[in-house]
């Protein structure tokens, strides 16, 4: 194999313009644009549909709870996607949000959650099958799923055990981030408590979720991660309507006993979420899936391939085996007739 | 005082024929139409549906005891004509003697003629005389009731007061069963609800711990202007926490079954049938969370089971989540689905009633930006909960607990163990169904000669078979020693024609 040698530091005596990549990349990006595809999990009438609306500030997807006494129960969770393309300052970015109706509502919840795990390692084996085949696309189309929102209903006690179980399964495939629904029903201290005994309880079931630790990370980036491993799990609160606070009209929430205004940090860490997502982490998110969880799916199918393989090749050799003292007998005996 | 029988209706007797005719004709086909009167009313139905109609055409009811003794169409034609009623009272010597000296008689003593019994067997009829027994309307009749007219105060109207004193020294006895998942506020509430704090701590329940659901209930003494209240409240922790929730209303079910089960048992028993310890559920409180959608499949099944053995007020837990449109929306998105599935909840006069949010120390929630106040009618109906546990319904749940529930366990449980409905039913249903066992005994015993007759003809011919039998070998047998003896008498003869022979032989030789 070639080494490579050790790279010599070289000092610049004019401008070259190399420098000039990095907007090279940005501009190639904007042509191509972004594909960011989302995940929200939860038990029905947790406010998953109406937080998706409002991080992304536009009507994406309805909710598919049941309204009505004629609806039938879902009898398993089923996987429903919807594909938008979202455009601001030149910056196109084509959104997939896959909706999980029916999940964790049966009276029997075991095995509710394998048509999400499924659907997640389907789409890993789809783009695996594209990166393999021969004749490859310059770009292949990115279906895996970067990010999935897990919704904690606000009992304010603990994680349920159909929620530690699925958290468990889904931190093996996807970026899980928790985050707790319509905490507009918990107190400030109830909140803090259940925050704390959240965190406990993952980090006793070992439960890993992003962001993650890695040591490529400079000392800015591990800051910032770790202020918000502070505040996993993320508690908000979603409103697709607008009430009016102080002359201005803002997403908020309006009771009898006052207004909850979505964007303000003291009531909700609505923002913080979306920074999260949008403004600092969506990358990150891209790439983590593509080098941890897809990797590791890619490394699991060809060993997978290969030992499945070699099984086939000594399956024909003993077939090849049995066949061989067959024919030795045959030889021998037939006189008898 | 009425007087049997009086035709004092207006009608003339041949229009109440008439009409009576029209009634019959509807509801029984004839195929002869001039003998309607001798049409018999032995179907329970049929006579309720005649007589029935009947009696809103004349605007006449027939009394209990005559209805017993209408068996024919024809019977009710006479008692509408009033034919053979007469008043007994005119001529009878202890009527006159009442009428003379009613002045000296106090005032509230009357005459009731005997009424002869027109059912009762000659045989009968002597005995019952002799005993002196007041007309005997028949099994499970209600004799006839008069009005009477009161000349003096008696004083029965302190009698709503007298028991009301009397209940009120007895305590009370209210248990009340909370079911939904956990972090509903089940525990908050119910310290709300009574103010106090009735579980000192509400520690955050680990539901990873219950694998099933723990009914645990509490007991309470509570004391209020001189009025005490025997509460109990039976929690249930781990409801529907687990991933497989199918079974778990099996033990809730199971507690509700044995505290009637016990109590029946205590019905049953002599000695301590006076003051049975009541732990029967009165009342479910079923939490639902505030999900703004339709009820859930757990939420829909449990609801179906419970309603059918408690009374079940459903609750929206946490009702501080949801705007006041939201909260509207919701409750009728609730209500149509409990209507849907035929689910019967408890106060169904009071629609308004249905919501709880709480909190331990102080009457309210403070969130950041504003105060939910509990008992703020505004902010939620907690206050009308309270009502209507409390001062409204109460007593009305505890009755509704006992006479529906615990005796639509009671008539299940019966059933099931083989007893036969109550024979006391109804007069006639019980006379017809002495005259079907009757019949299916005659027809039983019919069949079971038939059987014995056949089985003695088999047994005949069997019999005679052997008989011809063994007569065929004796004439064999005959045939054989008659022919032996045929043998006998030629060889007998064949001897004596040789003895003649020899002896002619040698006479002829001399």
């Amino acid at each position: 194999m070639a080494t490579i040698a050790e790279p010599q530091k070289m000092n610049l005596n004019g401008y070259v313009g190399f420098d000039t990549i990095t907007r090279q990349i940005e501009k190639k990006l904007l042509k191509r644009g972004f594909q960011f595809n989302v995940i929200v999990v939860g038990q029905t009438g947790l406010g998953k549909s109406t937080l998706i609306n409002t991080i992304f500030a536009a009507h994406l997807i309805d909710s598919k709870g049941r309204t009505s006494s004629e609806e039938p129960f879902r009898q398993t969770t089923e996987i429903q996607t919807v594909s938008h393309l979202i455009e601001e300052n030149g910056i196109r970015l084509r959104l997939n949000i896959v909706d999980t109706p029916g999940y964790g509502d049966q009276v029997n919840n075991e095995n509710c959650w394998e048509p999400i795990i499924k659907y997640i390692k389907d789409q890993h084996s789809a783009y695996l099958r594209k990166e393999l085949t021969a004749m490859r696309e310059r770009y292949i189309q990115d279906t895996r799923i970067h990010c999935c929102l897990f919704f904690i209903s606000p009992t304010g006690h603990a994680l349920k055990p159909i929620d530690i179980v699925v958290l468990k399964k889904l931190s093996e495939v996807v970026n899980v981030v928790p985050v707790i629904a319509k905490s507009d029903s918990l107190t400030m201290e109830e909140r803090v408590a259940f925050k704390r005994r959240i965190k406990s309880e993952l980090g006793f079931h070992n439960i890993k979720l992003y962001p993650y630790d890695s040591d490529e990370l400079d000392d800015h980036e591990r800051a910032l991660n770790d202020s918000i491993k502070q505040m996993i799990p993320f508690a908000i609160v979603g409103s697709e309507k607008n009430v009016v606070i102080d002359g201005k009209s803002v997403r908020g929430r309006r009771n009898r006993w006052g207004v909850i205004n979505v964007e303000n940090e003291q009531h909700c860490e609505f923002v913080h979420l979306r920074d999260f997502l949008t403004r600092t982490h969506l990358q990150d998110l891209i790439e983590t899936t593509a080098q941890i969880h897809y990797e590791a799916f890619r490394s699991k199918q060809l060993l997978a391939l290969k030992e499945s393989s070699s099984k086939q090749q000594q399956q024909q050799q003993q077939q090849q085996q049995q066949a061989q003292p067959v024919q030795q007998q045959v030889g021998p005996g037939a006189p008898v007739i | 005082m009425a007087i049997l029988g009086d035709n004092s209706m207006g009608f003339e007797p041949d229009e109440i024929k008439n009409k009576i005719h029209e009634v019959v004709l509807k509801h029984v086909k004839l195929a002869d139409k001039n003998k309607w009167m001798d049409i018999k009313l032995n179907d329970p139905n049929l006579k309720f549906e005649i007589l029935r109609d009947c009696m809103s055409l004349t605007d006449r009811n027939i009394p209990n005891l005559e209805l017993n003794f209408i068996e024919t169409v024809g019977d009710a034609v006479k008692f509408y004509l009033g034919e053979e009623k007469k008043d007994l009272r005119i001529g009878h010597p202890v009527a006159t003697w009442f009428a003379e000296n009613e002045d000296k008689l106090p005032p509230n003593m009357t005459f009731i003629p005997y009424v002869k019994e027109l059912g009762v067997k000659r045989e009968n009829r002597k005995k019952l005389q002799k005993k002196g027994y007041f007309p005997d309307p028949g099994p499970w009749k209600i004799p006839q009731t008069r009005n009477v007219v009161l000349r003096d105060t008696l004083g029965i109207d302190a009698l709503p007061r007298q028991r009301f004193n009397k209940t009120k020294r007895t305590p009370y006895v209210l248990n009340i069963m909370v079911v939904g998942e956990s972090g509903l506020g089940k525990t908050t509430f119910m310290n709300t609800l009574f103010n106090t704090p009735l579980k000192e701590e509400i520690h955050p329940k680990n539901p990873q711990s219950t694998q099933t659901v723990e009914i645990s209930p509490v007991h309470y003494e509570l004391v209020e202007d001189g009025v005490t209240l025997n509460l109990t409240v039976v929690d249930t922790p781990g409801f529907g926490d687990q991933l497989n929730r199918e079974h778990n209303l099996d033990p809730i079910v199971e507690y509700i079954d044995n505290q009637f089960e016990a109590y029946h048992t205590a019905e049953r028993s002599p000695e301590f049938r006076r003051a049975i310890p009541d732990t029967r559920i009165h009342a479910l409180l079923y939490f639902i969370p505030p999900t703004g959608h339709a009820l859930k499949e757990l939420d829909i099944k449990s609801l179906q089971v419970l309603s059918a053995k408690v009374n079940v007020i459903p609750v929206i837990a946490k009702a501080d989540t949801l705007t006041q449109e939201e909260k509207a929306a919701f409750k009728k998105t609730i209500l149509r689905d409990i209507e849907a599935n035929d689910i019967r909840i408890f106060p169904t006069a009071y629609p308004d009633d249905r919501e709880s949010v709480e909190d331990l120390e102080v009457r309210g929630r403070s969130y950041r930006w504003g105060i939910v106040e509990v008992e703020n009618e505004q902010h939620c109906d907690f206050i009308h909960l309270r009502e209507l546990l409390m001062t409204h319904a109460l007593h009305d749940l505890l009755e509704t607990s006992h006479t529906v529930h615990y005796h639509n366990y009671r008539a299940q449980k019966l059933r099931s163990s083989g007893r036969p409905e109550s024979i006391l039913a109804c007069d006639d249903s019980y006379e017809h169904r002495i005259e079907r066992s009757k019949q299916s005994m005659a027809e039983e015993m019919i069949k079971k000669e038939e059987e014995m007759r056949q089985n003695f003809v088999m047994k005949v011919r069997e019999k005679e078979a052997n008989l011809r039998e063994r007569e065929e070998q004796l004439n064999q047998r005959r045939q054989q020693l008659m022919a032996e003896l045929e043998e006998q008498r030629l060889a007998l003869a064949s001897e004596e024609r040789e003895f003649q022979e020899l002896y002619n032989a040698n006479r002829s030789a001399r």
